[in-house]
């Protein structure tokens, strides 16, 4: 992982790839890769789709190693979303076959002239990009089955659906998962609107006759390796919660705790949440001969992933996620788990973003488009988006193209990017996470979920405006440092709670390069890693004033808690001072 | 802990009968989530007697403390030591999380 393979998509007679060295880019991975190289060589007030832009596809640090969790993968660019930088992050295979095929990094960098369509292959021999007009707005299972005719079963694709082609700015980029299906997503930010203007229509891998990336100290590697995987099968949320129910063992518990947004973030209770829960899904999905303990990359070992079947045993979808039944689900007062697992299948197969997606759908919803609760009214807005038609261009748009389409003023996006389903009202830290992220309305940034309601790394009562910005800091860092090492943030849990578990992730990245880092340097890599975002952000155009929730989340009180967002600006403004 | 919720792991089956001697009881609707709803139920409205508090309900259904890592009252964090008032819904939760 020594390379950084740079395709010019716009060179004269044809994209031409070139190879170079990590050189100033030495020692970054993940996160911190494509951050660095999209804040260092991205004019940051281009066009997010135009020629200046790059998109970066990068492994982490740990990806393609034998160390378990490490198959995350980072994908950034000017986000046409947010207008600020972007670093999406998707499971699957693609991390660790693009880590022991040696690239650092993809680049796609440039623009073809008019609507040029490629595919790139890349395995040992080396990268060869061709023409793929028969491949135009193919949806991604479809292209996929194309791609697994035509170079077998031993790959791993990086792609793009018809809301790619069309540079919507909810496009998703997906990844396959081990059964080469294309489940896994790079979701947020419209980064598969970048790949589309790119001309990409899909990359495969091929890591044939490649073994995994040798540790400098096999050893110690192998020792903390040890060590790390039994941190992990120990601890009760990643051995136990999230094999048996998926993230979506959250929707009763932020129901629970009145921070479930129904109704367009109208209420802070769902009626029909239990219906739409974990305990749920993970029964219908044995009961149809799925499965609730899945993999979504060779390597982990906490198998949060399910696979969902219909009524008649046959595969439809992945357990949709957490944030995914909540957009589809309460936030557009669906309580059908039937619906809700088809529209995740129908996003993941056009590629886009079940949360701006899902967001946008209760926009509409709201706008009277469609009646809240009516499902078969959402599967048929999110069908428009696979046709392209003039409405479903304006839904895949996502949440803040919608809204304003449709004259709604309560809109629930911050720096453009759709919020996710925790009120910030009844949890504050995380409000404080929406405001501040760079990456704009986000909960993955810094999820003080885990302390304001599950009590994993200390509490800060999610109530109170006290704590919140230190709490929301602390999570920033640490979480920008993970997501630069391929790890999986699900590994946070027992890394947060147990100090052998977070000293064999450290041991992990000493005995693999030979370094000698520590707890601090950790920090520091966080911390230098938001610096760089929030330098692109600021010279992009974003002041102080972007670092806000929407209006009414401050001057409307929310059920059953009855708050508004109470923690005041001037702290919000502190969070990056260090 | 009264004597209708002696057992563990069977007096849930005979918490009505704290009816006959106590005409006082609170109810109290107790709602188990995830692993802690196996061989127990999802949702039941409950009698105790005034003045129990979370610990007497998490004893009398045969969950440890470890395992009851979250606890809510009324959509609220809570405590074991919390005493439960009449009409209180109580939400247990094993360690979960996600996201």
């Amino acid at each position: 992982m020594d390379k950084i393979l740079r395709i010019d998509m716009g060179a004269e007679g044809g994209p031409k790839a070139k190879e170079t060295g990590l050189d100033a880019y030495s020692g970054l991975g993940g996160r911190a890769l494509t951050s660095s190289i999209v804040a260092g060589e991205v004019p940051p007030l281009c066009h997010p789709l135009g020629a200046e832009n790059k998109l970066v596809i990068s492994p982490g640090l740990l990806s393609g190693t034998g160390a378990a969790m490490s198959g995350r993968i980072s994908i950034g660019c000017k986000s046409p979303l947010t207008g600020g930088i972007k670093e999406s992050n998707s499971g699957g295979q693609a991390a660790q076959v693009l880590a022991r095929l040696g690239y650092a990094a993809i680049v796609l960098e440039g623009k073809p002239p008019g609507d040029s369509l490629y595919k790139v292959f890349i395995n040992k021999d080396g990268v060869k990009i061709e023409a793929a007009a028969s491949l135009r707005m193919l949806p991604n299972y479809d292209l996929i089955d194309k791609m697994k005719e035509q170079y077998g079963d031993k790959i791993a694709c990086i792609s793009i659906g018809p809301a790619g082609e069309m540079k919507l700015s909810a496009a998703s980029i997906a990844c396959t998962d081990p059964e080469l299906r294309p489940t896994r997503h790079a979701g947020r930010g419209g980064v598969g609107a970048v790949m589309g203007a790119k001309g990409v229509k899909v990359i495969v891998l091929d890591d044939t006759g490649l073994k995994a990336r040798p540790p400098k100290d096999l050893e110690k590697f192998r020792a903390a390796n040890k060590i790390f995987v039994a941190g992990l099968s120990s601890h009760p949320v990643t051995g136990q919660a999230l094999p048996a129910y998926g993230t979506n063992v959250l929707t009763n518990i932020v129901n629970e705790a009145g921070a479930y947004p129904a109704y367009n973030f109208k209420d802070g209770q769902f009626p029909g949440a239990s219906k739409i829960s974990g305990e749920t899904f993970a029964e219908l999905e044995t009961q149809r001969g799925g499965n609730p303990t899945h993999h979504c990359h060779r390597g982990c070992v906490i198998r949060c992933s399910g696979i969902f079947n219909d009524k008649n045993g046959k595969f439809l979808t992945k357990q949709p996620e957490y944030e995914t039944v909540w957009a589809h689900g309460a936030h557009c007062g669906i309580d059908d788990p039937d619906a809700i697992a088809m529209l995740d299948f129908l996003d993941d197969n056009y590629g886009v973003d079940t949360i701006d997606m899902g967001v946008a759908i209760g926009l509409a919803m709201q706008a009277g488009v469609a009646k809240f609760g009516d499902a078969e009214a959402a599967i048929n807005l999110v069908k428009e988006v696979g046709k392209g038609t003039p409405l479903g261009r304006i839904l895949g748009s996502g949440a803040a193209i919608t809204g304003r389409v449709f004259g709604v003023e309560n809109v629930p996006v911050v720096k453009g990017q759709a919020l996710p389903a925790y009120d910030p009202r009844a949890v504050q830290g995380i409000g404080v996470t929406y405001a501040t992220s760079p990456m704009g309305g986000d909960h993955t940034a810094g999820y003080s979920i885990a302390t304001n309601i599950l009590k994993s790394g200390g509490y800060v009562d999610p109530l109170k405006p006290e704590g919140q910005v230190e709490l929301s800091r602390n999570l920033q860092i640490a979480t920008a440092a993970i997501d630069s090492t391929g790890m999986c943030l699900f590994i946070a849990f027992a890394v947060l709670d147990q100090p052998e578990t977070f000293q064999a992730l450290i041991d992990l990245l000493n005995s693999f390069y030979g370094l000698e880092l520590n707890a601090g340097s950790v920090t520091d890599l966080g911390k230098k890693v938001l610096t760089v975002e929030r330098e692109f952000n600021k010279k992009a155009g974003f002041t102080k004033e972007h670092d806000r929730l929407p209006r009414y989340f401050y001057t409307e009180p929310v059920a059953p808690h009855n708050i508004t967002f109470m923690v005041k600006d001037e702290e919000m403004d502190k969070l990056f001072d260090w | 802990m009264s004597e209708t919720l002696a057992g563990p792991g069977v007096s849930h089956f005979f918490h009505r009968r704290q009816k006959t001697e106590d005409k006082t009881f609170m109810k109290i609707t107790v709602k188990l989530f995830a692993s802690l709803r196996k061989d127990r139920f999802a949702i039941e409205k409950r009698e105790y007697n005034p003045g129990q508090s979370v610990r007497d309900v998490l004893a009398g259904l045969d969950i440890t403390e470890g395992e009851a890592a979250i606890l809510f009252i009324n959509s609220r964090h809570a405590d074991p030591a919390t005493i439960l008032n009449e009409g209180d819904t109580l939400a247990v939760f094993p360690p979960v999380g996600g996201g």
